[in-house]
C-alpha cells in the first residue's frame, strides 16, 4: 500500500470533508478545556492542509477563512485573526502543493512541521499570546507534535476516502 | 487573486472587529453554531466525572452536606446584620440629607458549562443567555468575589471574559486606603495594580475590592488579594501584583448581577 494521496474529485468525498472539519473543530474545543493543549496543533488546520493537498481544483480559502473565524470565536479572539493565519498558511500549501503531494507521509510530516511554524510565529505577532516560561516552551515546541499526529491523520484519512469511494 | 481577496477581508473583519466593536452579532452567530460542539467536546470529561463521583462515599455526602448546613446558617446570621445596616446607613443618609443611591441588585444563578485559560484569552461560558434577559457588561461573582463580565450572549448561553484576562481591566480600590487604581489581568491567573504611586502604603495581603467608577462594575466587590510590591527606579508607579480572589478555576455555580439603581429620596 502506497502512502500517498489518491485521485479522487471533490464531490465524491463531499461529506468526508464536512464531517472530519466537524470531528476537528470538536477535537480543538477538547483542547481548549485541557491544559495540555499547548502541546498539540489545531486538528482544523491539520485536515484543511491535508484537504488542500488532496483536492488540486479547489483553492480552500473558503474553508480556511470559516473554520479560522470559527476558531476565532472558540478562543474568544479578534474575529479574522485565526482566519487570516489560516489563510496565509493554506497559501503556502496550495503553492508546493504538488510537490508536497509527492513526498512519503514522513516527509509531509517534516513539511507541515515547517508549516505548523510559520503558523505559530504568525500567531505570536498577530495575537500576542502570554507566555509564561514553561508555556513558551510549549508554544514553541508543538509543531513537533505533527511529526506524530500527521502520519495518522494522513494515512487514516486516505484510508477513509478510499472505502467512501469504493462503496 | 482569492487568496489577496481573502487577506484583505480577514484584515478588515480584524479591524472592524477590533477598533469599532460592529460584529457582536457575528460572533453571537458563530458561538452559538459552536454551542453543541462545546456541548459535544465536553462529553468525556462529563463522563469522568459521572464515574468519579459515583464512587463517592455516602459518608463524604453527609459531612459535606452537614458542611453546607453550617455554612448557610453563619450566613444568614450575616445577613440579618446586613439587613440592620443597610437600614442604618438609608437613615444616615436620610439625616445628612445626602442624595444616596441604594443598590438593588437582582441575580441570576448560572452553571459554568466551558472553562478555558490559554494564552490567547482566559473565559468561561455560562448556561444562561439572551432568552434569560443576559445582555453584554453584566457582572458575574462567585461566593469570594468578582469573576468578570459578559461580553457576547447567544440565545442559550454567555461568554465571561475573566478578570484574569489581559484584554480586561476593572476600576478598583484598596479596601484599607481607600488609593485608587486599575486592575488589568495578565493571564494565567494573575493580575497587575496600576497606576499606584510609589509614595502609597500598600501591604502583602490588602484587599482590592470594585470602586464602582467606569458604571459597569458596583462598588465594594473584593476583586483580588496583593501578593507583590515591587518599586521599580525610573518608574513612577509601583509594580502590584494580585491574584484573584474569586475561584476562577473551581467555581461551578455563579451569580450574574443585573444592576438596577433605585433613588432613595
Amino acid at each position: 500500500m502506497t502512502d500517498r494521496f489518491i485521485n479522487v474529485a471533490f464531490h465524491q468525498a463531499r461529506w468526508l470533508v464536512i464531517f472530519s472539519y466537524f470531528v476537528g473543530i470538536t477535537l480543538d474545543t477538547m483542547l481548549v478545556l485541557n491544559s495540555a493543549n499547548l502541546y498539540l496543533p489545531p486538528f482544523t488546520l491539520l485536515l484543511l492542509l491535508y484537504w488542500s493537498a488532496q483536492f488540486l481544483k479547489q483553492t480552500h480559502f473558503i474553508s480556511a477563512f470559516l473554520l479560522g473565524l470559527l476558531l476565532d470565536a472558540l478562543y474568544q479572539t479578534t474575529l479574522g485573526a485565526h482566519a487570516l493565519q489560516f489563510i496565509v498558511v493554506t497559501f503556502i500549501m496550495l503553492r508546493y502543493r504538488l510537490l508536497f503531494r509527492s513526498h512519503s507521509v514522513l516527509q509531509q510530516a517534516l513539511v507541515i512541521f515547517f508549516y505548523l511554524y510559520a503558523y505559530q510565529l504568525l500567531s505570536f505577532v498577530v495575537l500576542a499570546p502570554v507566555l509564561p516560561s514553561d508555556a513558551q516552551v510549549a508554544y514553541w515546541l508543538m509543531p513537533f507534535s505533527c511529526l506524530l499526529i500527521w502520519p495518522v491523520l494522513a494515512l487514516s484519512l486516505r484510508w477513509l476516502t478510499q472505502r467512501l469511494i469504493r462503496a | 487573486m482569492q487568496f489577496v481577496v481573502a487577506f484583505i477581508f480577514a484584515i478588515a473583519l480584524m479591524a472592524a472587529d477590533h477598533y469599532g466593536h460592529l460584529l457582536g452579532s457575528v460572533r453571537s452567530a458563530l458561538l452559538t453554531t459552536l454551542n453543541p460542539i462545546e456541548h459535544l467536546a465536553q462529553i468525556p470529561s462529563q463522563l469522568y466525572e459521572t464515574v468519579t463521583q459515583d464512587f463517592t462515599s455516602i459518608d463524604e455526602l453527609r459531612q459535606e452536606n452537614q458542611k453546607l448546613k453550617t455554612e448557610l446558617l453563619l450566613i444568614k446570621a450575616k445577613m440579618q446584620q446586613h439587613a440592620n445596616m443597610e437600614l442604618e446607613i438609608e437613615r444616615l443618609q436620610a439625616l445628612l440629607g445626602t442624595t444616596g443611591k441604594i443598590r438593588n441588585q437582582n441575580v441570576q444563578i448560572a452553571t459554568i458549562t466551558f472553562f478555558s485559560s490559554n494564552p490567547l484569552s482566559q473565559f468561561l461560558s455560562l448556561n444562561k443567555g439572551q432568552l434569560d434577559n443576559i445582555r453584554p457588561h453584566q457582572v458575574v461573582i462567585d461566593d469570594q468575589g468578582i469573576m468578570g463580565q459578559i461580553i457576547d450572549t447567544t440565545p442559550t448561553s454567555s461568554r465571561v471574559l475573566l478578570i484574569s484576562d489581559p484584554d480586561h481591566q476593572l476600576p478598583v480600590r484598596i479596601q484599607r486606603t481607600g488609593q485608587r487604581g486599575i486592575l488589568t489581568g495578565t493571564g494565567h491567573d494573575q493580575l497587575t495594580l496600576r497606576f499606584i504611586p510609589k509614595n502609597s502604603s500598600l501591604q502583602i495581603g490588602d484587599i482590592i475590592e470594585s470602586s464602582g467608577m467606569g458604571g459597569i462594575f458596583p462598588e465594594g466587590y473584593p476583586a483580588a488579594k496583593i501578593t507583590q510590591i515591587n518599586e521599580l527606579k525610573e518608574e513612577p508607579y509601583l509594580e502590584v501584583l494580585a491574584e484573584p480572589i474569586a475561584k476562577l478555576r473551581q467555581a461551578h455555580k455563579v451569580l450574574i448581577l443585573s444592576r438596577q439603581e433605585v433613588a432613595n429620596d
